[in-house]
Protein backbone atom coordinates (compact mmCIF):
# COMPACT_ATOMS: atom_id res chain seq x y z
CA UNK A 1 0.00 0.00 0.00
CA UNK A 2 1.18 3.24 -0.81
CA UNK A 3 -0.76 5.68 1.77
CA UNK A 4 0.69 8.77 0.02
CA UNK A 5 -0.39 7.80 -3.40
CA UNK A 6 -3.88 7.10 -2.06
CA UNK A 7 -4.58 10.11 0.09
CA UNK A 8 -3.15 12.21 -3.24
CA UNK A 9 -5.63 10.20 -5.19
CA UNK A 10 -8.51 11.02 -2.60
CA UNK A 11 -7.55 14.45 -2.93
CA UNK A 12 -7.17 14.57 -6.62
CA UNK A 13 -9.64 12.30 -7.79
CA UNK A 14 -13.03 15.04 -6.64
CA UNK A 15 -10.81 17.93 -8.04
CA UNK A 16 -12.60 19.22 -11.71
CA UNK A 17 -11.12 22.21 -13.54
CA UNK A 18 -13.31 23.52 -16.07
CA UNK A 19 -13.39 26.67 -18.47
CA UNK A 20 -15.82 29.21 -17.82
CA UNK A 21 -16.17 32.77 -19.46
CA UNK A 22 -14.31 34.32 -16.25
CA UNK A 23 -11.27 32.18 -16.48
CA UNK A 24 -11.91 28.51 -14.80
CA UNK A 25 -14.32 27.00 -12.44
CA UNK A 26 -12.33 24.53 -9.55
CA UNK A 27 -14.63 21.87 -7.99
CA UNK A 28 -12.88 20.22 -5.10
CA UNK A 29 -13.84 16.96 -3.51
CA UNK A 30 -14.64 19.45 -0.14
CA UNK A 31 -18.30 19.28 0.71
CA UNK A 32 -19.83 22.50 1.20
CA UNK A 33 -22.51 23.34 3.93
CA UNK A 34 -25.51 22.93 1.14
CA UNK A 35 -24.03 19.57 0.48
CA UNK A 36 -22.94 20.46 -3.19
CA UNK A 37 -19.19 20.08 -3.89
CA UNK A 38 -17.14 22.95 -2.23
CA UNK A 39 -15.56 25.13 -5.69
CA UNK A 40 -14.27 28.65 -6.51
CA UNK A 41 -12.84 30.24 -10.02
CA UNK A 42 -9.83 31.59 -11.01
CA UNK A 43 -10.79 34.92 -12.61
CA UNK A 44 -7.72 35.50 -15.40
CA UNK A 45 -7.30 38.73 -17.03
CA UNK A 46 -4.79 38.61 -19.24
CA UNK A 47 -1.38 37.84 -18.08
CA UNK A 48 -2.89 38.20 -14.70
CA UNK A 49 -5.33 36.37 -12.37
CA UNK A 50 -7.05 35.73 -9.31
CA UNK A 51 -9.34 33.05 -7.27
CA UNK A 52 -12.47 34.17 -6.25
CA UNK A 53 -15.98 33.16 -4.52
CA UNK A 54 -18.68 32.58 -6.42
CA UNK A 55 -20.03 35.92 -5.40
CA UNK A 56 -23.11 34.51 -3.60
CA UNK A 57 -20.94 33.20 -0.60
CA UNK A 58 -21.57 36.40 1.62
CA UNK A 59 -25.35 36.11 0.27
CA UNK A 60 -25.15 32.57 1.34
CA UNK A 61 -23.82 32.79 4.71
CA UNK A 62 -26.00 36.01 5.63
CA UNK A 63 -28.97 33.91 4.53
CA UNK A 64 -27.78 30.84 6.86
CA UNK A 65 -27.88 33.23 9.51
CA UNK A 66 -24.43 34.92 9.91
CA UNK A 67 -24.64 38.42 11.18
CA UNK A 68 -21.69 40.15 9.46
CA UNK A 69 -22.75 43.34 11.65
CA UNK A 70 -21.68 41.37 14.62
CA UNK A 71 -17.97 42.37 16.16
CA UNK A 72 -17.68 39.33 17.50
CA UNK A 73 -17.89 37.17 14.14
CA UNK A 74 -16.39 39.93 12.10
CA UNK A 75 -12.94 39.62 14.18
CA UNK A 76 -13.38 35.78 13.42
CA UNK A 77 -13.54 36.85 9.64
CA UNK A 78 -11.03 39.28 9.50
CA UNK A 79 -8.65 36.66 11.64
CA UNK A 80 -9.26 33.76 8.78
CA UNK A 81 -8.70 36.20 6.25
CA UNK A 82 -5.53 37.32 6.74
CA UNK A 83 -4.26 33.64 7.95
CA UNK A 84 -4.77 32.43 4.81
CA UNK A 85 -4.51 36.23 2.54
CA UNK A 86 -7.58 36.28 1.35
CA UNK A 87 -9.09 39.71 0.77
CA UNK A 88 -12.92 40.86 1.05
CA UNK A 89 -13.55 42.94 -1.75
CA UNK A 90 -16.34 45.39 -0.67
CA UNK A 91 -16.53 46.60 -4.18
CA UNK A 92 -16.78 43.02 -5.78
CA UNK A 93 -19.22 41.76 -3.06
CA UNK A 94 -16.81 38.64 -3.30
CA UNK A 95 -14.08 36.56 -1.12
CA UNK A 96 -10.75 37.09 -3.41
CA UNK A 97 -6.50 36.62 -3.48
CA UNK A 98 -4.73 38.68 -4.67
CA UNK A 99 -3.76 39.22 -8.26
CA UNK A 100 -0.52 37.39 -9.52
CA UNK A 101 0.70 36.16 -12.75
CA UNK A 102 -1.18 33.15 -14.11
CA UNK A 103 1.04 30.74 -13.81
CA UNK A 104 1.43 31.40 -10.00
CA UNK A 105 -2.36 31.04 -9.34
CA UNK A 106 -2.28 27.16 -8.35
CA UNK A 107 -0.02 28.38 -5.29
CA UNK A 108 -3.07 29.96 -3.94
CA UNK A 109 -5.18 27.28 -4.49
CA UNK A 110 -4.58 25.66 -1.31
CA UNK A 111 -5.09 28.35 1.59
CA UNK A 112 -7.90 29.61 -0.72
CA UNK A 113 -9.93 26.41 -0.17
CA UNK A 114 -9.11 26.52 3.47
CA UNK A 115 -10.14 29.35 3.61
CA UNK A 116 -13.78 28.52 2.50
CA UNK A 117 -13.73 25.29 4.70
CA UNK A 118 -13.46 27.13 7.77
CA UNK A 119 -15.32 30.33 6.80
CA UNK A 120 -18.31 27.81 6.94
CA UNK A 121 -17.39 27.16 10.54
CA UNK A 122 -19.33 30.75 10.98
CA UNK A 123 -22.43 29.20 10.73
CA UNK A 124 -22.03 27.29 13.61
CA UNK A 125 -21.98 30.83 15.32
CA UNK A 126 -25.26 31.84 14.66
CA UNK A 127 -27.23 30.28 17.38
CA UNK A 128 -28.65 33.38 18.90
CA UNK A 129 -30.08 35.09 15.49
CA UNK A 130 -31.88 31.10 15.00
CA UNK A 131 -33.04 31.37 17.79
CA UNK A 132 -34.17 35.19 17.51
CA UNK A 133 -36.94 34.32 14.75
CA UNK A 134 -39.07 32.76 17.23
CA UNK A 135 -38.55 36.52 19.86
CA UNK A 136 -38.77 38.42 16.98
CA UNK A 137 -42.34 36.39 15.52
CA UNK A 138 -43.90 36.73 19.40
CA UNK A 139 -43.09 40.47 19.32
CA UNK A 140 -44.58 40.86 15.52
CA UNK A 141 -47.65 38.96 16.75
CA UNK A 142 -47.66 41.14 20.02
CA UNK A 143 -47.54 44.02 18.07
CA UNK A 144 -50.49 43.67 15.95
CA UNK A 145 -52.54 42.84 18.94
CA UNK A 146 -51.86 45.72 21.63
CA UNK A 147 -50.00 48.10 19.14
CA UNK A 148 -46.78 48.89 19.07
CA UNK A 149 -46.87 51.88 21.57
CA UNK A 150 -48.41 49.45 23.99
CA UNK A 151 -45.37 46.64 23.28
CA UNK A 152 -41.64 47.47 24.06
CA UNK A 153 -38.32 45.33 24.39
CA UNK A 154 -35.55 45.01 26.84
CA UNK A 155 -36.66 47.17 29.08
CA UNK A 156 -36.02 47.53 33.26
CA UNK A 157 -39.87 47.78 33.67
CA UNK A 158 -39.49 48.19 37.80
CA UNK A 159 -37.60 51.29 38.74
CA UNK A 160 -36.33 49.89 41.99
CA UNK A 161 -35.24 47.04 39.89
CA UNK A 162 -32.91 48.27 37.35
CA UNK A 163 -30.94 45.20 36.69
CA UNK A 164 -34.19 43.11 35.58
CA UNK A 165 -34.44 43.81 32.20
CA UNK A 166 -37.58 42.37 30.85
CA UNK A 167 -37.24 41.00 26.66
CA UNK A 168 -40.91 41.91 26.24
CA UNK A 169 -42.81 44.40 28.39
CA UNK A 170 -47.08 44.85 27.14
CA UNK A 171 -48.63 47.84 28.60
CA UNK A 172 -52.47 46.67 28.43
CA UNK A 173 -55.19 50.00 29.44
CA UNK A 174 -56.40 48.38 32.37
CA UNK A 175 -52.98 49.27 34.00
CA UNK A 176 -51.83 46.07 33.75
CA UNK A 177 -48.47 44.96 32.64
CA UNK A 178 -46.86 41.53 30.93
CA UNK A 179 -43.55 41.16 32.21
CA UNK A 180 -42.81 38.22 28.67
CA UNK A 181 -39.77 36.45 28.89
CA UNK A 182 -38.96 34.21 25.18
CA UNK A 183 -37.83 30.53 26.90
CA UNK A 184 -34.69 30.50 24.15
CA UNK A 185 -32.88 28.96 26.41
CA UNK A 186 -31.10 28.19 29.70
CA UNK A 187 -30.52 31.69 30.47
CA UNK A 188 -33.53 33.00 29.61
CA UNK A 189 -35.51 30.77 31.85
CA UNK A 190 -33.71 31.70 34.65
CA UNK A 191 -34.00 35.43 34.15
CA UNK A 192 -37.46 34.61 34.35
CA UNK A 193 -37.61 32.99 37.26
CA UNK A 194 -35.87 35.43 39.52
CA UNK A 195 -37.28 38.49 37.95
CA UNK A 196 -40.89 36.74 39.10
CA UNK A 197 -39.50 36.33 42.25
CA UNK A 198 -38.26 39.67 42.98
CA UNK A 199 -41.89 40.88 41.86
CA UNK A 200 -43.34 38.57 44.60
CA UNK A 201 -40.65 39.68 47.30
CA UNK A 202 -40.99 43.28 46.86
CA UNK A 203 -45.05 43.10 46.62
CA UNK A 204 -45.29 44.63 43.07
CA UNK A 205 -48.39 45.17 41.88
CA UNK A 206 -50.01 44.93 38.09
CA UNK A 207 -47.00 43.02 36.89
CA UNK A 208 -47.72 39.50 35.34
CA UNK A 209 -44.36 38.01 34.44
CA UNK A 210 -44.77 35.15 31.60
CA UNK A 211 -42.34 32.80 30.27
CA UNK A 212 -43.20 31.61 26.63
CA UNK A 213 -41.51 28.27 25.52
CA UNK A 214 -41.02 28.05 21.72
CA UNK A 215 -42.18 24.28 22.32
CA UNK A 216 -42.08 21.61 24.80
CA UNK A 217 -39.83 18.79 22.73
CA UNK A 218 -36.23 20.46 21.78
CA UNK A 219 -33.60 20.36 23.89
CA UNK A 220 -32.23 23.76 24.03
CA UNK A 221 -33.99 24.17 27.74
CA UNK A 222 -32.57 21.55 30.43
CA UNK A 223 -35.13 19.45 32.10
CA UNK A 224 -34.01 21.21 35.63
CA UNK A 225 -34.84 24.45 34.56
CA UNK A 226 -38.03 23.90 33.00
CA UNK A 227 -39.47 21.91 36.32
CA UNK A 228 -37.75 25.41 38.08
CA UNK A 229 -40.43 27.58 35.71
CA UNK A 230 -43.27 25.65 36.53
CA UNK A 231 -43.00 25.45 39.98
CA UNK A 232 -42.32 29.09 40.26
CA UNK A 233 -45.24 32.00 39.72
CA UNK A 234 -44.26 33.04 35.71
CA UNK A 235 -47.59 32.25 33.90
CA UNK A 236 -46.29 29.46 31.24
CA UNK A 237 -47.27 29.50 27.52
CA UNK A 238 -45.72 27.41 24.84
CA UNK A 239 -45.78 29.32 21.24
CA UNK A 240 -46.07 25.70 19.28
CA UNK A 241 -49.62 24.96 21.19
CA UNK A 242 -51.07 27.93 19.00
CA UNK A 243 -50.47 31.36 18.12
CA UNK A 244 -53.39 33.26 19.13
CA UNK A 245 -53.99 30.79 22.31
CA UNK A 246 -50.61 32.54 23.91
CA UNK A 247 -51.84 36.27 22.47
CA UNK A 248 -55.03 35.55 23.87
CA UNK A 249 -53.89 34.32 27.09
CA UNK A 250 -51.31 37.31 27.60
CA UNK A 251 -54.70 39.37 26.87
CA UNK A 252 -56.13 37.90 29.52
CA UNK A 253 -53.84 37.79 31.80
CA UNK A 254 -53.77 41.77 31.70
CA UNK A 255 -57.42 42.88 31.00
CA UNK B 1 -30.22 42.00 -0.53
CA UNK B 2 -26.11 42.07 -2.59
CA UNK B 3 -24.63 39.38 -4.40
CA UNK B 4 -21.07 39.64 -5.83
CA UNK B 5 -19.53 40.92 -9.02
CA UNK B 6 -21.14 39.36 -12.37
CA UNK B 7 -24.59 38.39 -10.39
CA UNK B 8 -27.75 39.71 -12.27
CA UNK B 9 -31.17 39.16 -9.80
CA UNK B 10 -34.84 39.75 -9.54
CA UNK B 11 -37.33 38.80 -7.42
CA UNK B 12 -40.96 37.29 -8.40
CA UNK B 13 -43.94 37.10 -6.09
CA UNK B 14 -46.81 35.68 -6.67
CA UNK B 15 -49.98 33.53 -4.88
CA UNK B 16 -50.94 29.88 -5.19
CA UNK B 17 -52.58 27.10 -3.11
CA UNK B 18 -53.43 30.39 -0.77
CA UNK B 19 -49.81 31.07 0.31
CA UNK B 20 -47.69 34.03 -1.20
CA UNK B 21 -44.29 32.69 -2.69
CA UNK B 22 -41.59 34.86 -3.33
CA UNK B 23 -38.46 33.42 -6.06
CA UNK B 24 -35.49 34.99 -6.51
CA UNK B 25 -33.69 34.67 -9.54
CA UNK B 26 -30.03 34.90 -10.04
CA UNK B 27 -27.25 34.52 -12.82
CA UNK B 28 -23.47 34.96 -13.47
CA UNK B 29 -22.40 34.52 -16.81
CA UNK B 30 -19.55 34.67 -16.76
CA UNK B 31 -19.26 32.39 -13.63
CA UNK B 32 -21.78 29.98 -15.63
CA UNK B 33 -24.00 29.89 -12.60
CA UNK B 34 -27.85 30.31 -12.31
CA UNK B 35 -29.79 29.38 -9.38
CA UNK B 36 -33.80 30.45 -8.68
CA UNK B 37 -34.76 30.29 -4.70
CA UNK B 38 -38.80 29.33 -4.18
CA UNK B 39 -39.70 30.24 -0.70
CA UNK B 40 -42.93 30.64 1.29
CA UNK B 41 -44.11 33.40 3.08
CA UNK B 42 -44.14 33.03 6.70
CA UNK B 43 -45.43 35.42 8.89
CA UNK B 44 -42.80 38.78 8.21
CA UNK B 45 -40.33 36.39 7.05
CA UNK B 46 -40.07 32.94 4.72
CA UNK B 47 -39.80 29.80 4.49
CA UNK B 48 -37.09 28.93 1.94
CA UNK B 49 -38.63 25.34 -0.11
CA UNK B 50 -36.38 24.96 -2.97
CA UNK B 51 -33.14 25.97 -5.09
CA UNK B 52 -33.06 24.71 -8.32
CA UNK B 53 -29.47 24.93 -9.68
CA UNK B 54 -27.56 25.05 -12.86
CA UNK B 55 -23.76 25.50 -12.01
CA UNK B 56 -21.39 23.92 -14.50
CA UNK B 57 -18.84 23.44 -11.57
CA UNK B 58 -20.17 20.29 -11.09
CA UNK B 59 -23.64 18.35 -11.36
CA UNK B 60 -25.91 19.05 -13.68
CA UNK B 61 -29.36 20.43 -13.53
CA UNK B 62 -30.45 19.81 -9.50
CA UNK B 63 -32.73 20.81 -7.26
CA UNK B 64 -31.84 21.23 -3.41
CA UNK B 65 -35.60 20.99 -1.95
CA UNK B 66 -38.15 20.50 1.14
CA UNK B 67 -39.09 17.03 1.62
CA UNK B 68 -41.96 16.18 3.26
CA UNK B 69 -44.43 18.87 4.84
CA UNK B 70 -42.99 22.29 3.95
CA UNK B 71 -44.92 24.26 6.73
CA UNK B 72 -42.42 22.51 8.71
CA UNK B 73 -39.24 24.07 7.33
CA UNK B 74 -37.10 26.32 9.73
CA UNK B 75 -38.28 29.84 8.81
CA UNK B 76 -35.76 32.74 7.96
CA UNK B 77 -32.55 30.42 6.57
CA UNK B 78 -31.80 29.19 3.04
CA UNK B 79 -31.46 25.68 4.19
CA UNK B 80 -33.04 23.62 6.95
CA UNK B 81 -30.72 21.46 6.80
CA UNK B 82 -32.87 18.92 8.40
CA UNK B 83 -35.56 18.70 5.68
CA UNK B 84 -33.48 19.76 2.71
CA UNK B 85 -31.83 17.43 -0.10
CA UNK B 86 -30.37 17.04 -3.15
CA UNK B 87 -32.46 15.85 -6.21
CA UNK B 88 -31.26 13.78 -8.23
CA UNK B 89 -28.11 12.19 -6.86
CA UNK B 90 -25.21 12.36 -9.13
CA UNK B 91 -22.86 9.34 -10.41
CA UNK B 92 -20.47 11.69 -11.10
CA UNK B 93 -19.27 15.05 -10.17
CA UNK B 94 -18.94 16.64 -13.50
CA UNK B 95 -21.19 19.06 -15.09
CA UNK B 96 -22.27 17.19 -18.76
CA UNK B 97 -24.76 20.10 -20.06
CA UNK B 98 -23.44 23.32 -21.57
CA UNK B 99 -24.67 26.24 -19.69
CA UNK B 100 -27.45 27.71 -21.92
CA UNK B 101 -29.08 29.68 -19.46
CA UNK B 102 -28.60 33.47 -20.22
CA UNK B 103 -30.79 36.87 -18.90
CA UNK B 104 -32.82 36.57 -20.92
CA UNK B 105 -34.01 33.22 -20.16
CA UNK B 106 -32.89 33.02 -16.65
CA UNK B 107 -36.84 34.20 -15.42
CA UNK B 108 -38.50 31.22 -18.53
CA UNK B 109 -36.53 28.90 -16.65
CA UNK B 110 -38.26 29.53 -13.15
CA UNK B 111 -41.22 30.14 -14.49
CA UNK B 112 -41.34 26.80 -16.23
CA UNK B 113 -39.86 25.27 -13.27
CA UNK B 114 -41.87 27.00 -10.21
CA UNK B 115 -45.08 27.57 -12.77
CA UNK B 116 -45.89 31.41 -12.55
CA UNK B 117 -46.22 33.74 -15.49
CA UNK B 118 -43.25 35.70 -16.09
CA UNK B 119 -42.83 39.44 -16.78
CA UNK B 120 -40.14 42.25 -16.22
CA UNK B 121 -36.61 42.04 -16.06
CA UNK B 122 -33.45 42.00 -14.20
CA UNK B 123 -31.69 44.55 -11.52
Amino acid sequence: MNLQKDICAAFCDGLVVRQVPVGYAISTPVTWFSGDNLSFYARVEGARARLEDSGSLLFDLEGQGVDFSSENRMEILSSLLSEHGVIMSEEDGLFCTEWVKKEEIASLALPFLTFLARVQDLLFLNREVVKSTFREDLISALEDTFTEGRVSVSEPLIETLPHYTVDIVVRSDSGKTAAIFPATNDVSVLRAVLFSMEVQKHHVANVVPFLIYENLDRGAITQQSREIAFNSDLTPAVWSGGREEVIQKVQRYVQ
Amino acid sequence: MSMGRGWKWRVVNFTALAEQFVVLVAISEEKESYRAILAMKSGKTLKVLCFHELHTDHFNWHCHLIRGNVHDTFAGVLRDKNLMFRWPSFSKDECTVPFDVTEDSALTNAAARYRFAKGGGFL
